[in-house]
């Protein structure tokens, strides 16, 4: 909801979620898949934090992408 | 069984009154059944009658919504009855949203049951069925015969004090409200005999329907030149100052907040915790990074990736917040966003 009411304003966000379906059925847009709902942008397994922040920028790279690129609405039906 | 005294209301056309000319007439009480309220009184099968029917015109109703309310008050203070049935109005739209005013100004100020109908397009559904009991019906009065008797019964549930827990068992619309059942099978079982009936291709019924009313927004455009660009950095992860000095709440969250960018480089961990009541969030509060990609993303600010990073974050709790409030925030959030020449978002979610 709060992805749609910024793109309504014209501004472009990117959602990351460790949940992409449930943002898809909610009619998001820009989708970016996160690690876990508990720490979308890192890993606490991850073996040093340099490799963690290596998983992080990964992550914000994909945003930045997402942000640059254009999107279509996805209109299909995802409530079944 | 004491006799069922029951006020029905109806328009112009079916009052017997006129047809489109008559649309504007103020409403008048006369004694007995009139039009459906004679199928009404049929129905009741001798343990019930219509004592009064109050007939207005559908344009009345549309052109004095204050007024016509409290004139039909008046009237029907002069009467003692147990049961208010309005309609059936099908696919009338003036007429639906009379049935409902009407019925939800009975309800609220006499406490008594009210039943009205309605075909699913008439617009009086979508806005009298969350306060008011509408049973389905088909979209002409050709479906007379079948929708009055069930109008019929269910006001006679009610005058008996059946409480409506589904609607839909009634034949009405839903109503929005989620009422408790008690299920002899625990919640877990259910759900994965629900997963198993999808997974076969079987039928199933979902317990709770996703809202009907999710808009699909069109995207916005991409960011043009990214070397330009501000992004800004959301999150209803609930991360805040330890005092949370805003009283952010931990769930349901009815507002947002937002702080600088560089109090939470500077203190880290240790000046800021979440307060999100959903999941576990040792990790997030161990290293708020995880949440809001500020080490990265200042980082790429620096090698001029992108123009700058918006000073301020903001921040709300994504748990068990109402759609309603969800609207709310994002829009308080985008407002403040485009007033800060944003030209970019990420958002992150937990």
């Amino acid at each position: 909801m709060l992805q749609k009411e910024i793109e309504k304003v014209g501004i472009p966000a990117v959602l990351v979620t460790a949940l992409p379906p449930a943002a898809r059925v909610l009619n998001a847009s820009r989708i970016v898949e996160g690690v876990r709902v508990t720490n979308p942008l890192g890993d606490p397994d991850a073996s040093s934090a340099a490799v963690e922040r290596a998983i992080r920028r990964d992550i914000v790279e994909r945003c930045m992408q997402a942000l640059t690129r254009a999107v279509e609405a996805d209109t299909r039906d995802r409530s079944q | 069984m004491k006799m069922l005294r029951v006020v029905h209301y109806v328009n112009q056309f079916f009052g017997g009154v006129g047809g489109e000319e008559k649309a504007g007439i103020g409403p008048s009480l006369v004694d007995g059944p009139v039009g459906p309220g004679l199928l009404i009184q049929r129905v009741l099968e001798g343990q019930g009658m219509v004592v009064a029917t109050l007939i207005c015109g559908d344009n009345y109703f549309a052109d004095h919504p204050e007024s016509a309310g409290d004139e039909v008050l008046l009237l029907l203070q002069e009467r003692e009855f147990d049961l208010f049935l309005a309609g059936p109005a099908f696919n009338a739209g003036r007429y639906g949203m009379a049935c409902g005013e009407v019925c939800a100004q009975v309800q609220d100020r006499l406490h008594l049951p009210v039943v009205t109908g309605m075909f699913a397009e008439n617009p009086g559904v979508e806005l009298y069925r969350k306060s008011v009991l509408i049973v389905e019906t088909g979209g002409s009065a050709i479906d007379m015969g079948k929708s009055v008797p069930k109008m019929v019964a269910l006001g006679r549930k009610l005058c008996n004090g059946h409480q409506v827990t589904r609607p839909a068992d009634e034949g009405c619309f839903p109503r929005g409200v989620a009422a408790s059942v008690l299920s002899d099978k625990l919640a877990a079982e259910r759900a994965v005999s629900l997963v198993l009936r999808k997974m076969r291709g079987d039928s199933y019924e979902t317990e709770i329907p996703p809202p009907d009313q999710l808009d699909v927004v069109p995207p916005a455009p991409p960011i043009e030149s990214l070397g330009d660009a501000t992004i800004a950095l959301v999150t209803e992860g609930g991360l805040v100052p330890v005092d949370n000095p805003d009283r952010l709440e931990s769930s349901r969250a009815t507002r947002y907040a937002s702080y600088e960018v560089a109090a939470l480089e500077a203190r880290g961990s240790e000046g800021f915790q979440s307060v999100h009541r959903g999941f576990d969030t040792s990790y997030i509060n161990q290293d708020p990074n995880r949440l809001l990609p500020v080490d990265v993303v200042r980082e790429m600010e620096g090698k001029r990736v992108f123009g700058r990073l918006y000073p301020r974050y903001f921040v709300t709790t994504g748990v068990a917040t109402s759609l309603t409030n969800a609207t709310k925030i994002g829009k308080g959030i985008a407002e403040e966003l485009l007033g800060g020449g944003v030209s970019g978002v990420i958002l992150t979610a937990t």
